[in-house]
């Protein structure tokens, strides 16, 4: 049997208009792989998450998923967009935003958009992983960035997705929490494939194991030899670095 | 107080009872679609689109009058100029490079523009000003039934379709990524917009008609948890200013929109100082 990756890019390249935003991009990310997507701002990270939903399109090169299309298989990735682009007064319901996870577009209920207890006990199961299950009935808006940030995994992972994509999950919260995302990223990363953006290498650097550097070009690093040189990769400039296991670099 | 309700049970004078039982059914329309307007953040094109009505009243009026066509009534108009400007604003945010605000802007007045030279090259005996600001004289019995008509689809669709909307309003995106189509549904959505200013421009007149689409559901979403919570207090909300207001122009003979209009803003108003300092 041949051995398809959950994701390869093969000479992606893409640019807005004129503006070249990634260019002869190939890598590929394995089953039950984690990685990390890392990069200066405006350095295309976003734009490589779109491409893998199948939101944008290539200019050059081809990208599969689960060996199929990204819009072919889009019921298959659970995606967690950045929480800090919501509407605070939106009146909608920790429950209401987890079912949206399970819209569907086939059959009669699906041209509706109507949940059935199918989709109400994947929306409770999904709210229990992330251990919001006692908030289902409080609005969004009274949440906490950390709590917020639970319920949009929640949403990803009600349509039990094989491949989930995470952008920012650290962006606006505290240490605390951060450990504890990390703990539901471990346990999840048993069961399906994680790719998350990040600008928090210190985040997942003991949980994954790929770094996908973005800055027009990709270049992947094994998290085993983090060093300077692809620090500098990362972010594109000279960064201080600080070593904790007292060594003096 | 009691004369208005003598009037209302006056078998001669059918014209409150009707505008009454207008407002109550348009109510129903009114606050589901304004509801999906004010979280969707298109209050501005249903703005437009309002105004934008003007153009098919004026042809329909001309049409009537000078061409002798009887059978077009102004509100076939009404309901042609409005669908033909959503769509049209829809098309242009979606699929041209133009920007959205400025194609606002521009089929909003020349719209009005269209309208207001008809109604010049019509005989004056129309009255310009009762589309301008709603007037319950405008309200026939043909009229009643069109409504309840336009009122029942524009309800069940925006009700049927709510689990989509609701993710369409909240993060589009993600909606389409589960199967949604954006693009169709937000056309949709701008066609019950257009259906719905058509339902009230009678009463409150198609300047002022967006108030009843913004103030019942910011009233409501002081205090609505959840987007059905918001629509069935927008439509509570709705059928009571419509109500007060024509009883209180009725009294007072006042022209109805304008009262109905400062009613709802200042209900909104004390709604916004209340949450502020107590909620």
């Amino acid at each position: 049997m041949p051995f398809t990756p959950v994701l390869a890019f093969e000479n992606v390249s893409f640019s807005y208009g004129s503006v070249p935003v990634l260019e002869n991009a190939s890598f590929s990310i394995l089953e039950r792989e984690s990685v990390c997507i890392v990069g200066p701002n405006g350095g295309g990270k976003t734009t490589l998450v779109k491409l893998v939903l199948g939101l944008l399109e290539p200019s050059a090169g081809e990208i599969r998923v689960f060996g199929g299309s990204p819009k072919a298989v889009r019921p298959r990735i659970g995606y967690m967009p950045q929480h800090l682009l919501y509407d605070p007064l939106f009146p909608v319901t920790v429950r209401d935003i987890v079912l949206m996870g399970r819209l569907k577009s086939g059959g009669v209920r699906g041209f509706f958009g109507w949940p059935d207890g199918e989709d109400r006990d994947a929306a409770a199961d999904a709210l229990r992983r992330v251990g919001m299950e006692d908030f289902c009935r409080r609005s969004f808006s009274s949440l906490s960035g950390g709590q917020r940030q639970r319920v949009l995994i929640a949403r990803a992972l009600a349509g039990r997705p094989d491949l989930l994509l995470l952008d920012e999950p650290t962006a606006s919260v505290d240490t605390l929490v951060e450990a504890r995302l990390l703990d539901l990223l471990r346990e999840l990363n048993e069961r399906m494939t994680i790719a998350m953006v990040t600008h928090d290498l210190g985040f997942v650097a003991e949980m994954v194991e790929k770094v996908v550097c973005v800055n027009r070009r990709v270049v992947v690093h094994s998290t085993a030899d983090i060093s300077g040189e692809m620090i500098h990769d990362i972010y594109g400039g000279h960064v201080r670095m600080v070593r904790h296991d007292g060594e003096r670099g | 107080m009691n004369d208005f309700f003598q009037a209302i049970v006056d078998p001669d004078f059918p014209l409150l009872r009707y505008a009454l039982l207008m407002g109550l059914l348009s109510s129903a329309a009114m606050g589901v679609v304004g509801s999906y307007v004010v979280t969707r953040r298109i209050t501005y094109i249903a703005a437009a689109i309002s105004h934008c009505v003007l153009g098919g009243i004026g042809a329909a009026v001309y049409c009537q009058s000078v061409l002798g066509w009887q059978w077009f009534d102004p509100l076939y108009g009404a309901l042609a100029s409005a669908l033909l400007s959503a769509l049209l604003m829809g098309f242009v945010s979606l699929y041209a490079k133009q920007r959205e605000d400025t194609v606002i802007s521009a089929v909003w007045s020349v719209g009005m523009a269209v309208g207001l030279l008809f109604l010049s090259r019509s005989p004056p005996s129309v009255d310009a000003m009762s589309y301008l600001f709603g007037s319950i004289v405008l309200v026939s019995q043909e009229d009643l039934w069109l409504v309840v008509v336009l009122d029942a689809v524009v309800a069940a669709v925006g009700v049927g379709f709510y689990p989509k909307f609701l993710a369409l309003c909240f993060d589009e995106e993600f909606a389409e990524l589960r199967g949604v189509r954006p693009k169709a549904y937000y056309l949709l959505l701008l066609c019950l917009t257009a259906l719905a200013v058509v339902l009230l421009m009678r009463i409150v007149g198609i300047i002022l008609v967006v108030a009843l689409f913004t103030l019942p559901p910011a009233v409501a979403g002081q205090f609505a948890r959840r987007l059905w919570q918001m629509m069935l207090w927008a439509v509570l909300f709705c059928a009571l200013f419509i109500n007060v207001g024509i009883a209180v122009s009725y009294r007072q003979n006042l022209p109805s929109g304008p009262v109905i209009v400062l009613l709802a803003g200042g209900t909104y108003l004390l709604a916004a100082i209340g949450k502020k300092r107590f909620g």
